[in-house]
């Protein structure tokens, strides 16, 4: 497989890659509700792209099991085959078994055989479904074909007056070693098209034609759309418009499509011939699909280019004016000309016009042009609506804008202290002031645009829980159901990393040790099949995500007691503590409440890499449960961690720069507020009383050069409160969080470093750690 | 121990090679004149302000702000354990980048780029007046005067503690 171009690969592994992982959750879906023949077409539609563009890469191993797999599906689609539980896991066995091989090929590896036991099940459950081709079932093991036919021959483009144009086919190195395979797949693809088509006209026949139809282009027009072939595209997609739209359309449209489409699918097989000799022909077709796509959108088409139901197809090309077909034959041509049967004309002339040799004899073309000079509008042009970007090169772009707001923020300060002098003209300081805040909204507007180009829908993790949850529902023996909510909310690429295995974890928790037992569930009285939620929404700058299952719910006596056996309360500290307060406990290191330690879950590692990996995205985790009823885990996380708002405070000499997101207000405490209690500080706020850390204490600010804290801010981070005391508060600021060497951050109060408007470095204040530090602290003093 | 080739893999190399030119940086500290490898150096610029790292290494002084990027400094006459004094016009903070990391370090002031011949560095003696000899690479004799080659990694051993301990100063 070395002949591939590296970005082929890594096409094929990115695209068929996301389809698998799509496939995934489909199938789970699909096993409950086995009678949707959309999403069965889509399995299968899905499976079959995969294995077409495998094949066409040549991996044999890969194209044998996803083709097993889709003969089976296919068997499903036809009612031939009953979708149950061993066709579910035969089904599923082979997605895990292409996703290794993905794996193997991201991994530059050779592809690992597919194990002949699983393709011997697929095979008896697709049973009468025999491969479709052997060309397909086989490996493509083909040589690299010489270099195709002679191309000087081709004449260039022959001016605007002469069709078909005839172009030698240019094409990347690693595309063009491909052609072969390609050409040989299209010549398949275009008979079947033409067998459908002719189906097609038949009503009986029409639904099930038009979805092989559907399937068919959107496998050719991805060949062809690799390799750039735009008109042959445009042909595909016309017709692939009209069998997914032929549902709507009336007799009398159908009957205006019909001989158009044919010729269309003529003009492909002339179009592979060219291709098959090297050159990339190309017709005047602009006016042919736009009549088709007039008659799709329900236009009625003017009496003069109206054509008979059963038209020839040189009576379409007169009618739609598509020159380059002309060359008389003999004789009247059938309705249907099988001209998919074209042979490669050898003796490729440099003529403009090229009549395809056909075998059949039925198939004389005659043409009678119209050489009306109209010029057809050109068809709209097709827009690209993805394309892929390096993540790297979003990085690069994400630095750029950090140092953009860093500069802005210059400016912004620069035009408040110019604002203040009288070294320039009233004017001059108008104009910096106004130059200077529409270079905060465009910089503004430019971050937030460049943060977009890193969101994701969160569907893209949520995606592989419905199997999970299968797979652990088959494991453990219960019966229980994922119900996903909001998987269309979009978060930045990060946040979506390091989601990934927190929720997993909380997943598995709750199938193992939250859902209980069918058995069980019945005599609580509730539905025997467990249900998990997981449900997303934007609040604000944050995203929410919960995840609700209606199990067992937690016990506070069975916590408590493992936590006071593990040291993290005593039994009197214990009966104080809120039922949050207790349920935390399962976050801490170690902890786990599992009598036995499944495969599943109940190491106790779980929740507490869990919370880590929340706290690094800056967001948090809060439980809540209700015995019987069940568990909620509540995570809210910010949309973003790069560039966030602060306060700026000072201590010192020094700043530090607080997340605004975790600051509740800030407050300037009278004497009496404060107090000292078991040697700690403390603020009573109206009717509560929390833990004081003075910053300058904790970052050891020199002694000289402070003042006594004024300001206490007070931060919350998981329920926990405390106030900060700094001594200034310098202002609101959008800070661009640099990362500061693991090293040399010291024991982890801090999080980041951020560049101040002076160009100065100022760190950021980690909440999480504070808090803890502060408690524990406190636990110390008071133990 | 003045010989052990796992300490200095560079020298051994400019031992055999006769007539292979160094290109270094050299600078001050405390009137010791020091010496870099000048592929070593990305860039040496004037003294700018400090952001002090609570809890942090002793040696780090603070981070600066490279053009975005937040870099720790460290100051050699604390790491040499001279006399700490404050920085003057002719202060340095030269920036190396060892093992993929960026790291600055203040120096009095910056001499010149010298280039020697690698036959006139002699490997660290065992014991050097001033300075530990674990973080000396060798040592220049020039006509005039003599020039402390370092061993950068060492200089940051706390710093770039996470590192192996296989780079050598001078690019053989």
């Amino acid at each position: 497989m070395s002949f591939f171009d590296p970005e082929i690969l890594q096409d094929f592994l990115t695209e068929s890659g996301e389809l698998l992982e799509e496939l995934d959750a489909d199938l789970v879906t699909l096993e409950d509700s086995s009678d949707d023949p959309e999403l069965l077409n889509k399995v299968f539609r899905a499976l079959h792209t995969i294995k077409g563009s495998a094949s066409f890469l040549g991996m044999a191993n890969l194209v044998s099991i996803a083709h097993v797999a889709e003969d089976a599906l296919n068997g499903a689609r036809k009612g031939e085959v009953v979708i149950d539980q061993r066709f579910m896991d035969a089904i599923l066995e082979a997605v895990d078994i292409l996703k290794g091989q993905f794996e193997e090929l991201g991994r530059g590896d050779d592809l690992s055989a597919p194990p002949q036991a699983l393709i011997q099940t697929l095979a008896e459950i697709a049973g009468g479904g025999a491969p479709k081709t052997a060309q397909e079932a086989a490996p493509v093991e083909t040589a690299i074909a010489p270099e195709p036919a002679p191309a000087e021959q081709a004449v260039a483009d022959g001016g605007d007056g002469e069709w078909p144009r005839r172009q030698l086919m240019q094409l990347e190195a690693g595309k063009s070693e491909l052609i072969d395979f390609m050409v040989t797949d299209l010549e398949e693809s275009i008979v079947s098209v033409q067998e459908n088509l002719i189906k097609l006209v038949d009503p009986t026949s029409r639904q099930d034609a038009a979805l092989e139809l559907a399937e068919l282009t959107e496998g050719v027009s991805r060949t062809v759309e690799f390799f750039e072939f735009a008109q042959l595209g445009t042909l595909v997609d016309t017709v692939n418009m009209v069998s997914e739209h032929v549902g709507e359309m009336n007799e009398a449209s159908i009957g205006q499509t019909m001989p158009r489409l044919l010729a269309i699918a003529h003009l492909m097989a002339e179009q592979t011939d060219g291709l098959k000799i090297g050159e990339v022909v190309t017709f005047d077709v602009d006016e042919l699909c736009a009549r088709v796509a007039d008659v799709v959108l329900g236009h009625e088409l003017a009496e003069g280019i109206q054509i008979d139901a059963n038209a020839p197809i040189e009576v379409v090309y007169a009618v739609d004016q598509v020159q380059g077909m002309i060359e008389p034959n003999n004789g009247a041509a059938p309705a249907v000309a099988p001209a998919c049967e074209v042979q490669a004309s050898d003796d490729a002339t440099a003529q403009p016009v090229v009549v395809a040799d056909t075998t059949d004899a039925t198939a004389p073309i005659t043409v009678v042009i119209d050489d009306a000079p109209a010029k057809a509008a050109p068809p709209p042009a097709k827009v690209e609506q993805t394309i892929r970007v390096e993540v790297s090169r979003l990085e690069s772009l994400l630095n750029l804008v950090g140092e953009l707001v860093i500069q802005k923020n210059r400016v912004g300060a620069l035009a408040r202290s110019i604002s203040s002098t009288d070294a320039l003209s009233q004017d001059l300081r108008e104009a910096f002031g106004q130059g200077s805040s529409d270079l905060d909204r465009i910089t503004g507007d430019i971050q937030g645009a460049v943060m977009r180009t890193r969101m994701q829908p969160l569907d893209k993790i949520f995606g592989k829980y419905p199997r999970l949850i299968r797979d652990l529902a088959r494991k453990t023996g219960k019966e229980m159901q994922l119900v996903v909510e909001g998987g269309d909310v979009e978060v930045d690429k990060s946040v979506i990393e390091h989601l990934g295995d927190p929720l997993v974890h909380l997943m598995r928790n709750s199938a193992d040790h939250g859902v209980e037992s069918p058995e069980d569930r019945k005599a609580a009285g509730k539905d025997p099949k467990g249900t998990i939620k997981l449900a997303a929404v934007h609040e604000g700058s944050h995203v929410v995500i919960q995840m609700i299952d209606d199990g067992a719910g937690l016990d506070r006596e069975k916590l408590t007691g493992i936590a006071i056996k593990r040291g993290l309360t005593t039994a009197d500290d214990a009966a104080q503590l809120s039922d949050r307060e207790v349920y935390r406990f399962i976050m801490a290191a170690g902890f786990s409440t599992a009598s036995q330690v499944s495969d599943i879950s109940g190491r106790g590692v779980g929740m507490d890499v869990v919370r880590t990996n929340i706290e690094e995205l800056k967001g948090t985790i809060d439980v809540d449960s209700t015995p019987g009823k069940g568990t909620t885990i509540t995570i809210k996380i910010p949309l973003t961690v790069a560039i966030m708002p602060a306060m700026m405070v000072g201590v010192g000499a020094e700043q530090y720069a607080i997340p605004l997101s975790s600051i509740l207000e800030i407050v300037m405490p009278d004497e009496e507020q404060v107090s000292t209690v078991h040697g700690r500080r403390v603020m009573r706020l109206r009717d509560s009383v929390l833990p004081l850390v003075s910053v300058g204490d904790l970052f050891d600010v020199p002694e000289s050069t402070r003042e006594k804290g004024k300001f206490a801010i007070v931060v919350e981070l998981n329920d926990q409160v405390a106030g900060l005391m700094v001594e200034e508060l310098i202002g609101q600021q959008e800070v661009v969080v640099k990362p500061l060497e693991e090293d040399i951050a010291g024991d982890g109060s801090l999080s980041g470093a951020t560049v101040r408007d002076d160009g100065g470095v100022s760190l950021i204040v980690d909440i999480g750690r504070l808090i803890a530090a502060a408690s524990e602290n406190e636990r110390a003093l008071s133990a | 121990m003045s010989n052990e080739s796992s300490m200095t893999p560079g020298i051994e190399n400019t031992h055999v090679t006769e007539g292979e030119q160094l290109q270094l940086v050299t600078f001050e500290v405390a009137k010791e004149e020091f010496a870099v490898d000048i592929l070593l150096v990305h860039e040496i610029n004037r003294m700018m302000e400090l952001t002090r790292v609570p809890q942090s290494p002793a040696e780090v002084e603070g981070v600066i702000n490279l053009r975005g990027k937040i870099i720790p400094v460290v100051d050699l006459r604390k790491r040499f354990g001279f006399e700490a004094t404050d920085s003057t016009e002719q202060s340095r903070i030269i920036v190396v980048e060892v093992k993929d990391r960026v790291i600055g370090f203040i120096v009095d002031r910056v001499h010149e780029v010298l280039r020697i011949n690698a036959n006139i560095v002699d490997p660290p003696p065992s014991m050097i007046s001033t300075i530990d000899s674990d973080f000396v690479k060798g040592v220049g004799k020039l006509e005039d005067r003599l020039i402390i080659l370092l061993e950068i990694e060492r200089l940051f051993g706390a710093v770039c503690s996470e590192l192996p301990d296989d780079g050598a100063l001078i690019a053989a």
